[in-house]
């Protein structure tokens, strides 16, 4: 009982909720411009990935698989620091943009993966009807293969855009206040000197964001799949 | 060979723009690296970090006519960035002055000494000592327990060095060290996966007063050989500067000098502060 209590207490009191709130700013801010950052990357990535074969692409083709192969393979958390302590270690340097451009090029990668995956799952004689009809290799794949694609590819990005929201929970590591660090300090000795109480309110934000990101997806999805018969 | 040019040219504008952000950003202003999970000395009020630490420095900034621009990060990496000197000219978070940190950043003047304290759950079995009206625990009543610290605070060290350490004073008494991510934190746990918290005096009694399960902390102790009295387990708390940045050091070291004068009741100023942040002044 002392639990919902507390959650009693927290929920009513003025100065602890404005607290999450203003973390809550922060991690939708970071979360929002590092996902559209990871699409714009993701796709550039996807777009160089599947391309031909031709010797100008060699050195771009590498490029980007290097970029998925190390930041798929490192830890977020390891990236963010050093993007924190090392690259943007400079006086003054806005931490929300840090976080962003760290989270944005973290999401590239996994995005990237997602939107190849999704392009190489329209069936081949998809192209190969439009190059039939004489349209050239550019239309056949705006026209055709990228409107198919993408109905293909929004269930992955939701999971990724997901996954991108609750992971940026790590930023408190390099000081920035966001939802967890608004409940981290809720649950200091000088406020509540109880964690799981703010935790578990920061747990129902985090949740009711994610909530809403579903509906929408499904939604988006809906509304794709609307001429499909299945 | 206009190609050229204009190659040139944008190199140049790229670097005068490079230039010209790196000085927007760094001017007239003191940058504090600090862990603001250490209350009194810095601890989050709402959204603002408060507290002695911040006041020290914030009296720096008036002496030095510079605005104190504060950044909290990890603890462990607050001796790294100072050092480095790139994005912080000093660090304020009761860092007590060791060996190891000495050779990588210049220290001020010590401000204030504090005790290494054990947090302990109410009911706790771990035996406790009595001398001259304190009562306090030498490190051999810990043996056999779960011990947690915040990770590379001096606690930590401490408890690192003699659990873990060989030739530690509980080094094979199958006594577990556990590193959290704050004092508070492991207090979350303390009375059912952890027996017993190692952490400075003042977060020590903060989290005792503040918290609703009947916490009990005590001073920990070196046990003194036969016939000798038993020692706290002492440090000094100092403010890490750059090496080679003598100006601010010079000017944390007067204010230092102005707060550490006692006045008519024996009081310092930092004192003062201390009590004025724990809410009992």
């Amino acid at each position: 009982m002392n639990f919902f209590n507390s959650i009693g207490v927290l929920i009513t009191n003025e100065k602890y909720m404005g607290m999450l709130f203003e973390g809550l700013g922060t991690t939708l801010l970071i979360s929002v411009f590092a996902a559209l950052l990871g699409l714009v990357l993701g796709t550039l990535v996807a777009i160089v990935g599947i391309s031909g074969d031709s010797p100008i692409m060699k050195l771009p083709k590498l490029i980007c698989k290097l970029y998925v192969t190390i930041i798929r393979g490192t830890p977020m958390a390891l990236q963010l620091f050093i993007m924190a302590y090392t690259i943007f270690a400079i006086r003054g340097f806005p931490k929300e943009i840090t976080a962003i451009i760290a989270f944005g090029i973290n999401s590239g990668a996994y995005v990237s993966e997602n939107i190849r995956a999704g392009i190489l799952s329209v069936d081949i004689g998809q192209t190969e009807a439009g190059r039939a009809l004489g349209l050239n290799g550019k239309t056949t794949m705006v026209k055709i293969v990228i409107p198919q694609a993408i109905k293909n590819v929004i269930p992955a990005i939701g999971n990724e855009l997901i996954a991108l929201i609750k992971e940026t929970s790590i930023v408190s590591m390099i000081g920035m206040y966001d939802l967890t660090q608004a409940a981290k300090v809720i649950g200091a000795g000088n406020n509540m000197a109880s964690y799981v109480v703010p935790m578990s309110v920061a747990a129902c934000f985090y949740l009711a964001i994610v909530y809403l990101l579903t509906f929408a997806i499904k939604k988006i999805e809906g509304k794709l799949r609307a001429g499909d018969k299945r | 060979m206009k190609k050229i040019i204009t190659l040139i040219l944008a190199i140049t504008m790229l670097l005068a723009m490079g230039a010209s952000l790196t000085s927007c950003f760094g001017g007239g202003e003191i940058y504090v690296q600090t862990n603001a999970y250490f209350a009194p000395f810095e601890y989050y009020n709402g959204t603002d970090i408060v507290g002695v630490d911040i006041e020290i420095m914030e009296k720096v900034g008036q002496k030095m006519g510079k605005d104190v621009v504060w950044t909290d990060g990890d603890f462990g990496i607050i001796i790294d960035t100072v050092a480095e000197g790139k994005t912080a000219d000093c660090g304020a978070a009761g860092l007590t002055i060791t060996p190891e940190r000495s050779e990588k950043v210049d220290f001020s003047d010590p401000y204030y000494t504090s005790i290494q304290y054990v947090i302990l759950p109410a009911g706790s079995d771990v035996e406790t000592k009595t001398a001259d009206g304190t009562t306090y625990i030498v490190w051999e009543a810990l043996a056999g327990k779960t011990v947690a610290t915040q990770t590379d605070t001096t606690g930590w060290i401490y408890a690192d060095a003699e659990i873990d350490g060989e030739g530690g004073v509980l080094y094979g008494t199958n006594t577990k060290h556990e590193a959290m991510d704050s004092a508070n934190v492991a207090a979350e746990a303390l009375g059912t996966t952890i027996d017993a918290i190692i952490v400075d005096e003042l977060p020590a009694q903060y989290i005792v007063s503040n918290s609703t399960k009947g916490f009990v902390c005590y001073p920990l102790y070196y046990s003194g050989a036969e016939g000798e009295a038993d020692e706290p387990v002492i440090e000094h708390y100092a403010i890490a500067v750059t090496k080679g940045n003598t100006e601010l050091l010079n000017a944390i070291n007067e204010v230092l000098a102005e707060l550490l004068v006692e006045d008519a009741n024996g009081q310092t100023e930092i004192e003062k502060m201390v009590m004025a942040h724990m809410g009992m002044n």
